[in-house]
C-alpha cells in the first residue's frame, strides 16, 4: 500500500497507512514525512492559540514532534494517531505554560498580561478591533477552560476526541465549553457596548 | 456567533521549513543507537565496572583470592576447603589484632617511667637479665 492516493481515504485510514509505513523499516522515512505533512500544521495551531507567541509555539512544536518520533514505535493505537499527537501537544503546551506562569509569578506579572501587552505591537498577529476583542476574552479564560474552547472552536474537534486528548469526561467538557462560549460573548457585548 | 478569523500569522514559508526541520530530527532519531546495542552496551559496561571494582578492592598480589571465603564459591570449593578457608581467615584476623595490640603495649610501656625507688626494687628482687626483661618486655 505504498503508492496510496491519500485524498482518497478517510481520516482513519490516512492514519492507519502512515502508521504502517513507520512500523516498516524500508519505508519509515516516507511514513515520517507523511506524519509530519499531515499533522505539523494543526499541531502548530493548536499550541499557537494556546501560547500565542510564534517564536514560542515553533519551539514546542518541535519538541512536541520529538515526543511523537521517540514514542511513535510504542503506540498502542488504543486511541487514534490524531489524538495521540494532540494529547502529546496539549500535556507539553500545559506544562510550558505553567512554568511560564510561574516565572512570571516570580517578576508580578502573569503570563495573560505580557501577551495582551505584546499582542497588538506583534507582527505576526494582524486583527481588527472586534478580533482583538475577541482574543483578549479568550485569553481572559482559565487556561484548561481557554484549550477546550480552542479545541472545539477553532480545531472542530469532537468532544469524545477533547475527552480523550484532555482525560476529561464528555459531559465536564460540554459544560466547560458552554460557560467559556457564555463568558466570551459576554465580554465581546461589553467591549463593543451593545 | 463569534468570528473564525485567525489573526495570528506566521512567517512567509515557515510550514515549508518547519517540514522539512522536522524531517531532519525524524531521520537523525533513526540514526541514533537501536536499542538492543543500547542494552548490550549498559550490560558492558556494568561488566567493565564490576571488573574494574574487583581488581581496585583485591589487586593486591599478595592477597591469596582462594582464602577468602566470600569469593571461595568462585572457585568451586567443597565445604572441607571452604572450612579450612574459614579459619586460615580468622588466624590471620588475629595474628593481625594481635600484633597490633603487641605494638600498642610497648607504646605503653615507653612511657612508663619509674621511680628510683621502684628501679631500687626491681634491682633487689631481680637479676641483672630479668631486670632487663621486666622493664622492657610487655609481653609479661
Amino acid at each position: 500500500m505504498e503508492n496510496v492516493n491519500l485524498n482518497n481515504l478517510s481520516q482513519e485510514e490516512k492514519e492507519r497507512h502512515i502508521l504502517s509505513l513507520i512500523k516498516n523499516k524500508k519505508t519509515r522515512e516516507k511514513g515520517y514525512a507523511l506524519l509530519i505533512s499531515e499533522f505539523s500544521g494543526r499541531i502548530y495551531w493548536q499550541i499557537r492559540r494556546m501560547v500565542y507567541s510564534h517564536e514560542d509555539t515553533d519551539d514546542l512544536v518541535q519538541e512536541v514532534f520529538i515526543k511523537v518520533f521517540e514514542n511513535i514505535e510504542t503506540f498502542n493505537k488504543k486511541s487514534k494517531l490524531s489524538t495521540w499527537i494532540f494529547s502529546i501537544a496539549y500535556n507539553h503546551t500545559l506544562n510550558f505554560l505553567k512554568s511560564k506562569t510561574y516565572r512570571n509569578s516570580k517578576k508580578n506579572s502573569s503570563f495573560e498580561q505580557n501577551v495582551l501587552a505584546s499582542l497588538e505591537a506583534d507582527s505576526l498577529f494582524d486583527a481588527d478591533k472586534a478580533t482583538l476583542t475577541l482574543e483578549k476574552a479568550v485569553l481572559s479564560l482559565p487556561v484548561k477552560q481557554r484549550a477546550v474552547f480552542q479545541m472545539r472552536y477553532y480545531q472542530d474537534l469532537s468532544f469524545a476526541q477533547i475527552a480523550q486528548i484532555t482525560k476529561t469526561s464528555e459531559g465536564a467538557l460540554k459544560a466547560s465549553y458552554h460557560i467559556a462560549a457564555e463568558k466570551i460573548e459576554k465580554l465581546v457585548l461589553q467591549e463593543s457596548n451593545i | 456567533m463569534i468570528s473564525k478569523d485567525n489573526p495570528f500569522k506566521v512567517p512567509e514559508g515557515y510550514f515549508e521549513q518547519l517540514e522539512k526541520r522536522l524531517n531532519q530530527k525524524a531521520k537523525t532519531k533513526h540514526v541514533s543507537t537501536p536499542r538492543w546495542l543500547k542494552y548490550v552496551s549498559g550490560v558492558l559496561a556494568i561488566g567493565i565496572l564490576t571488573i574494574a571494582g574487583w581488581l581496585i578492592v583485591f589487586g593486591d598480589s599478595s592477597l591469596d583470592l582462594k582464602s577468602n571465603p566470600t569469593l571461595a564459591f568462585l572457585f568451586g570449593l567443597d565445604e572441607q576447603e571452604k572450612a579450612d578457608s574459614l579459619a586460615k581467615a580468622n588466624r590471620k584476623a588475629e595474628q593481625i589484632a594481635w600484633h597490633s595490640y603487641t605494638e600498642q603495649m610497648k607504646k605503653e610501656a615507653d612511657e612508663i617511667v619509674f621511680s628510683e625507688e621502684e628501679l631500687d626494687y626491681i634491682a633487689e628482687i631481680t637479676e641483672e637479665d630479668e631486670e632487663e626483661l621486666l622493664l622492657t618486655n610487655t609481653d609479661m
